[in-house]
């Protein structure tokens, strides 16, 4: 399917409405992270280039929203960037850092913040990060939710 | 809706509050009930999904919400994370955002009324992006809002303006680009302390453990349930400051 069709049909974003004004850009906290800057991405989705999907170029986005308030087109790219995560997805399965996260939703129905800290910066980073109180996570490590059984079930009939 | 006659409401704590946020529900469920409500912690229900299960297939946010909206049954639904707050509501579901409750359904003149201590310190009061935006799920004006200040001032605290008041901080990076989220955590702290504030106050679970953990330690990082239950009468003891990562000076509330 036509990359620009897809993202409409998962997010009901029509990327060629986009006349490239920059407004996004300059509302974007993260312009310039690993050469992130969303209009031009929206110009390659228009382009059909698969590129954006396969070297997950719409990464940086932060899902803060912004741009979505004061684009003049009504487009929402944090919507559009969900959009090119899942058809990547579909395409390719998920990635090592998805898969420990939707690992741990699908086994408790719920997701420790410190196991996801610790996943991320490392027992070592986190120590550095928060100091002595950096032992403070490994007491909340072993917190499991306590998402009764069957509605654990439900869950992992739902994240497969 | 809420059941009007006995003040029932359904409170959907999110996994951080759970874990390293217990102060955030803990404060929250203590002034619910000072103000007269009989909120239900909803314990039984699964994680919203946040943004990374939205991001693997928008399909599993739903699915979540619908367990998470059954459990909540007929009661009103109410949570103090901005995330879950956006989330289930972008899942198809119906919740209210714990700041926008008391400040519309019981009023900042009210508040001011059930004050036994007026707090004395200047606060950054820190909106973050998801109760802001977009748009449709924005709990007040998603540029110029003023709900946290109306709430921080009822109870005697000072509002300062500081840069990155609605600015992100980080959180949803954290997986994959861990240093540039650690950065931005740090610049929301810094710009708080350069406007001159004693402590930020947060109304998002992972904003506060973002700022908390990540921020550099430079300013005390506050649940704003924490203020308004210091002001309503509760006890040092029992507003779980010792249980955050970044300490809180005894003198500050």
């Amino acid at each position: 399917m036509i990359l620009a069709n897809e993202v409409l049909k998962i997010s009901g974003q029509d990327v060629y409405k986009c006349f490239q004004c920059g407004e996004c850009a300059s509302s974007c906290q993260v312009v310039g992270v690993d050469d992130f800057r969303p209009n031009k991405l929206v110009h390659m989705v228009q382009m059909g280039m698969d590129e954006v999907v396969d070297k997950r170029l719409y990464e940086p986005c932060l899902h803060c929203y912004l741009c979505t308030v004061r684009c003049p087109q009504g487009l929402s790219f944090p919507d559009i960037a969900t959009a090119l995560s899942n058809m990547r997805v579909r395409k390719y399965g998920v990635g090592r850092i998805e898969k420990a996260f939707m690992d741990e939703l699908r086994r408790r129905a719920f997701i420790n913040p410190a196991k996801v800290a610790i996943s991320s910066i490392g027992v070592l980073g986190s120590l550095k990060m928060a100091g002595f109180k950096g032992v403070k996570l490994a007491g909340i490590l072993k917190e499991g939710g306590g998402v009764p059984e069957e509605i654990r079930r439900e869950v992992r009939r739902i994240v497969r | 809706m809420s059941d009007e006659t006995t003040g029932v409401v359904a409170y959907y704590p999110g996994c951080s509050a759970k874990t390293t946020e217990k102060a955030y529900l803990r404060t929250a469920i203590s002034v619910l009930r000072k103000l007269g409500f009989e909120p239900v912690i909803l314990d039984r229900a699964p994680c919203c999904g946040t943004l990374e299960a939205e991001l693997v297939d928008v399909n599993i946010v739903r699915g979540l919400t619908d367990i998470i909206m059954r459990e909540a049954g007929q009661k009103r639904l109410i949570t103090g994370c901005s995330g879950c707050y956006s989330n289930i509501n972008r899942g198809g579901g119906s919740i209210d955002h714990l700041v926008k409750f008391l400040h519309d359904e019981v009023g900042v003149e009210e508040l001011r009324k059930r004050v036994v201590r007026s707090l004395d310190l200047k606060v950054a009061t820190y909106y973050g992006c998801q109760a802001l935006r977009p748009r449709d799920l924005a709990i007040d004006d998603p540029e110029d809002p003023h709900m946290l200040e109306d709430l921080m001032e009822a109870i005697g605290a000072k509002p300062v303006d500081f840069s990155m008041r609605l600015k992100c901080c980080g959180g949803p990076l954290t997986l994959r680009k861990p240093n540039v989220a650690v950065e931005m955590a740090r610049s929301v702290v810094e710009s708080a302390k350069e406007a001159g504030a004693d402590a930020i106050v947060t109304m998002c679970n992972l904003c506060h453990f973002m700022l908390d953990f990540y921020g550099g330690g430079s300013l005390p990082i506050l649940h704003f349930t924490q203020l308004i239950a210091r002001a309503m009468g509760s006890p040092f003891k029992d507003l779980g400051l010792e249980e955050h990562f970044t300490p809180v000076p005894r003198n500050l509330l």
